[in-house]
């Protein structure tokens, strides 16, 4: 690979070394009031999905951007109903903010432009495909599926019904990652053969039986397309260390860095052909997904992305390393490492972490507008999230497993047997 | 992590977590096993599943277990086995059924309890058996759990059940009719297609928004098995005004996504009509048409379209990558609207050629605002046309003073080394920002050869801050020349300088260019009859980038009556001390002879901070005798004690001696500790 001068590097890396990371051009001129407001015609009618502790936290960033206009929310729980409504009408001063629980009831509302959804795992995926079939926008949480078909089928529908979506991978829009990918795709670390992403380990839970269901939660639309159980306290709360609800932190967690990968290597439209583990199922675990695992994911061309799930939540990160050096991301306080560590004094530092997605949500209403593509668009996100899904696939069926990105098909019929599976009517894909 | 605190198990299973995926199993342990199974209800009644898991793994490469572990789940479901056993058993089998355990299966899709979870284990069964069965069942099951052997069906992409299919589209059942269409749909047959074109004329409401998601997927399929003109009939349906907006943009979006030449006409449409929505998504996804028709049609588009239309489609075009639409683009530069002019400055970098970076120069000093100053310099940087960078330099005499700059730094950053001689005479520029821009821009781009010009440019300058920029550059160039005939060049001009603004830059240049030559020049200016050369020359001796000035700088710290002077020799010496190349002998030698010649208790102390630094038991002794100066004792003490923390095998009776001394010190109580902690860990006991 062809080493680029720091020079270089710099004047191919844009506004990100030299002033931050700007917010697209969102709306015209001709909508903004003399007051600098957004006139309400021009504004963008967003709802959430799944209103819970991670909405919660994404919906001052929403609130934030005046062209945009928060109209109602949608949960399952009734106190996070509740809770979501509470914010919303809090921050307009009115108690306008339409409530459902039932989305589809909300999707069939004309006046509503998009969505954010911040359900669990398990309705990722339907919920998007639900809302661009009713020709909303969307921005959905991750991981974006649940199986590997269910991504397939949300990229082809997004792009079936001309539909603007952004994954909730929005690390793409923080500058400690996007200073990882542009040092690692320009060469400033020699040629990346290998990147270690480390996510926590998952936790080994006790059996538990079956429970009366709380007042307030509608179980039935919690469940939604997933395969049905009685109420299990340890299930419904635990729900991202099942299979049937969830894939564990390697997934969960592992998505993102399986995004910052892929988009370090220039693989966003393929992925590794070949995955390598060991997981650690813990006998008597009520929990199905391994306690620690590690997967090596290789690409065609011999790069090597290594999966980890161990220790402590605080512990994680994702370390790109070429044979002229590496450079790090710790997840938990943002900090960038390198070595040679010359190569830090080039980053510009925002403040702002993964955990302030406002650049993200920008760059969603600018294409809601634009009609273009974003940042983390389905296509780049299935792939991501692909890998995590073929890494559990590999650790579920112990045996090493060769991909075909282009055909989405293993060499091997028990793993293509999982990369679909049914769901509880009345949904489908 | 959206999920709530859950309850974590105890030790006992922690310490049983050593079952390794590869544990091996017999065909008697697996029929236990699976017997364990039959009770199954979570913590009710638990049962090893987590083992069961693992016999898979162990299994899928060993047919004979394979097939017995397949029997004994097939028993569990022919049992009366719990709901939560069958329930588990037809999840596993969704990985490893085979056609033995179909006629079970089929007796469960007959059941409304136990459909679903037949299902489940059927949906990605790759025997035609499974689809057999599933097509059996609907004739024979409730409506409620014929919804779920459609969809299975459908996902299953199975064309054996079109015919079975059809007739539900008529349904008096919703659930069931809109199942039907879906799978028809995910089917995408002709006949299939066929039948949900003819339900969607006559349907209304929610079915007919149903038949039209099918109808989209049948024009997929005919898309992706070569049939664009098919495909596009359907998406001309569904593009029709009548339809609603989305289904409209639907369409537009997947005839775009044909790449078929005839799409051209939905985009055509899409620009002209006064739909805001569907102009954007026709320009988005321009780019999934080739050709310069596309390209044509796009452009004219400008002529009539707003402003933020007009960044789009510029935007667009530049996305194309086809430099014939130069033209247009440049034009859009020229726009009254700054948002159109920073999307036509963003384009000319891809399309433009040498013209368009002169049109780029000519337009920097009339930006409004940074942002469209930025853009432009950042187009200037990324343009690859030929004669770009050529183009630049000429273009750099015809702007103002700030524009001058900015372009002097985007030739350098373009690495265009034939600006050199522009760049020498611009670093002549009455205008000091220039001709340090000029300057800056020739420590990248210069090399030995300009040295003499760069040299000259220095000596003749009057500016100061030029002078000092001229130094920088040249010690750049030098530095990154072969060095000897560089440092050659400059010593001969030093010798032959008369001039002392001359001398004292050129002591400064070979201060940072370390040799034989560099020291004895610098060496012989320290004596120089001229005092401001003589200064200079010792302030650089003494940043001198090679540890042989270390003894000069002695000499000069011994024999100075200048207290200043003294100061400077002695700190470059500490410097070169702690960072240069001086073993720490040498070093222990130069620190005994400046303290012998130290004068005041600041030069006493500023050995002691170079002593400090050096882990060897003569620092140690060397700093001792200074413990009974009370003017540097605190100091010394603490040299002491850093030199005892990182020096092994000192001697004992010394280091206890200085320790107990310090400890004993009641003006140095606050190093108690540190000398008590030493104290110890040297006399253990």
């Amino acid at each position: 690979m062809k080493r680029m001068k720091r020079r270089t590097f710099l004047k191919n890396a844009g506004g990100l070394f030299t002033g931050g990371m700007a917010l697209p051009h969102i709306i015209a001129a001709s909508a903004i009031g003399g007051d600098g407001a957004v006139a309400p015609s021009e504004r963008i009618t967003l709802a959430t999905i799944g209103h819970g502790p991670r909405c919660r936290e994404v919906t001052p960033h929403l609130l934030l951007f005046n062209e945009l206009q928060l109209i109602a929310v949608c949960d399952a729980q009734r106190d996070r109903l509740l809770a979501g409504k509470a914010q919303v009408d809090e921050h307009y001063g009115n108690k306008n903010c339409a409530v459902y629980g039932d989305f589809r009831e909300m999707l069939a509302r004309d006046d509503l432009d998009a969505v954010y959804i911040a359900t669990g795992d398990r309705w990722h995926s339907l919920a998007s495909i639900m809302a661009a079939r009713a020709g909303k926008d969307v921005y959905s949480e991750k991981p974006m599926s649940l199986t590997i078909e269910e991504g397939r089928a949300l990229v082809d529908t997004m792009k079936r019904f001309g539909t603007v979506y952004q994954c909730g991978h929005q690390r793409r829009s923080v500058d400690s990652y996007r200073f990882q990918t542009d040092v690692a795709k320009g060469g400033l670390i020699g040629k990346v053969h290998t990147i270690i992403a480390q996510n926590w380990e998952n936790p080994v839970i006790g059996p538990e039986g079956p429970a009366p269901v709380p007042a307030g939660i509608d179980y039935e639309m919690w469940m939604g397309p997933t395969p049905c159980h009685p109420f299990v306290p340890a299930r419904f709360y635990g729900w991202n260390y099942f299979w049937d609800t969830g894939g564990g932190t390697i997934i969960a967690m592992g998505c993102h860095y399986t995004d910052i990968a892929q988009w370090g290597l220039d693989t966003d439209d393929t992925g590794p052909v070949h995955y390598q583990g060991t997981g650690e199922f813990v006998p008597g675990n009520f929990a199905d997904v391994p306690k620690t695992a590690e997967v090596t994911c290789t690409y065609a061309d011999g790069r090597k992305l290594i999966l980890l799930s161990r220790n402590q939540f605080a512990d994680r990160f994702i370390r790109f390393i070429g044979d002229e050096g590496w450079i790090q991301v710790d997840d938990e306080t943002n900090v960038v490492t390198a070595q040679p560590a010359s190569i830090l004094k080039l980053r510009q530092i925002s403040a702002k972490s993964w955990a302030n997605p406002a650049g993200h949500i920008g760059d969603f209403l600018h294409c809601i507008k634009t009609r273009q593509e974003t940042i983390c668009s389905p296509e780049k996100s299935h792939r991501a999230t692909t890998i995590g899904h073929a890494a559990n696939i590999c650790l579920r069926l112990g045996k090493n497993l060769t991909w075909d990105p282009k055909t989405e098909r293993f060499d091997d019929a028990d793993a293509n047997r999982m990369i679909s599976r049914a769901m509880r009517p009345p949904w489908r894909l | 992590m959206k999920t709530k605190p859950i309850r974590i198990a105890c030790a006992v299973i922690l310490l049983s977590a050593c079952a390794a995926a590869a544990q091996p199993f017999t065909a008697d342990q697996i029929t236990e096993t699976l017997k364990q199974l039959r009770t199954y209800d979570y913590a009710v009644a638990p049962a090893p599943v987590n083992t069961i898991e693992n016999m898979i793994r162990f299994v899928l490469d060993k047919p004979e277990l394979r097939a017995v572990l397949e029997d004994q789940m097939i028993a569990l479901l022919e049992s009366d086995a719990a709901f939560r056993a069958k329930q588990y058993v037809c999840h596993q089998l969704w990985i490893i059924g085979t056609d033995k355990s179909l006629p079970v299966l089929e007796k469960m899709l007959l059941k409304k309890d136990t459909a679903e979870i037949a299902c489940f284990a059927l949906r990605t069964h790759p025997s035609e058996g499974a689809g057999r069965i599933l097509r059996a069942a609907i004739a024979r099951v409730d409506d409620e759990t014929k919804v779920r052997l459609i969809n299975i069906l459908g996902d299953r992409q199975d064309a054996a059940a079109v015919d079975q299919l059809m007739p539900l589209l008529k349904s008096g059942n919703p659930a069931v009719a809109e199942a039907a269409a879906i799978s028809l749909g995910t089917i995408g047959t002709d006949k299939s297609a066929a039948a949900i074109a003819a339900a969607r004329n006559k349907a209304t409401g929610p079915m007919r928004t149903v038949l039209t998601r099918a109808w989209l997927r049948c024009a997929e399929q005919f898309a992706e098995t070569d049939r664009p003109q098919d495909a596009l009939a359907v998406y001309k349906h569904l593009f029709a005004p009548s339809e609603p907006l989305f289904v409209r943009r639907s369409a537009l979006v997947s005839a775009l996504n044909t790449g078929d030449p005839a799409a051209i006409a939905f985009l055509d449409a899409a620009l002209s009509q006064n739909v805001p929505v569907l102009r954007a998504a026709a320009i988005a996804n321009s780019h999934l048409l080739e050709g310069p028709r596309v390209t044509r049609r796009l452009a004219s588009a400008l002529d009539t379209a707003d402003a933020e239309t007009q960044v789009l489609v510029i935007e667009a075009l530049a996305r194309r990558n086809d430099r014939a639409v130069k033209g247009t683009v440049t034009t859009a530069a020229g726009s009254p609207h700054a948002d159109v002019r920073i999307a036509a400055y963003n384009a000319l970098a891809t399309v433009g050629d040498a013209s368009s970076a002169a049109l780029l120069c000519a337009a920097l000093p009339k930006a409004n605002t940074t942002t469209e100053t930025e853009t432009i310099l950042a187009a200037l940087r990324r343009m690859h046309a030929k004669d770009v960078d050529r183009t630049i330099t000429d273009q750099i005499a015809n702007t103002d003073a700030g524009g001058k700059v900015q372009l002097i730094a985007v030739i350098s950053d373009r690495r265009y080394r034939p600006a050199a001689p522009t760049l020498l005479a611009l670093a002549r520029d009455e205008n000091t920002e220039v001709a340090k821009a000029g300057l800056k821009a020739l420590a990248v781009l210069a090399t030995a050869a300009e040295l003499p010009a760069l040299i000259d440019i220095m000596t003749e300058c009057t500016d100061d801050a030029v002078r000092d920029e001229a130094v920088r550059t040249i010690t750049a160039v030098a530095q990154a020349s072969d060095t000897t005939p560089a440092i050659e060049a400059i010593a001969k001009r030093l010798d032959a300088s008369t001039s002392t603004p001359e001398q004292i830059a050129l002591v400064k240049v070979l201060s940072a260019l370390p040799s034989a030559t560099s020291l004895e020049r610098l060496e012989a200016a320290v004596n120089s009859p001229d005092p401001q050369v003589w200064d200079a020359a010792i302030r650089a001796l003494a940043q001198y980038h090679g540890a042989d000035a270390a003894s000069p700088l002695l000499e000069i710290f011994k024999t100075a009556t200048d207290p200043t002077y003294r100061a400077i020799a002695l700190r470059g010496l500490i410097r070169l001390c702690k960072t240069a190349d001086v073993p720490a002998p040498k070093a222990l030698t130069f620190y005994t002879d400046a303290l012998a010649s130290s004068t005041t208790p600041a030069e006493k102390i500023l050995i002691l901070s170079g002593l400090a630094q050096i882990a060897h038991p003569d620092a140690f002794k060397l700093g001792i005798p200074l413990l009974d100066d009370e003017t540097v004792k605190t100091e010394a003490a603490l040299a002491l004690l850093t030199i005892a923390e990182t020096t092994p095998g000192l001697d004992r009776q010394t280091l206890a001696a200085a320790l107990k001394k310090i400890s004993a010190d009641n003006a140095l109580k606050q190093l108690a500790p540190r000398a008590t902690t030493l104290l110890n860990t040297a006399n253990p006991n």
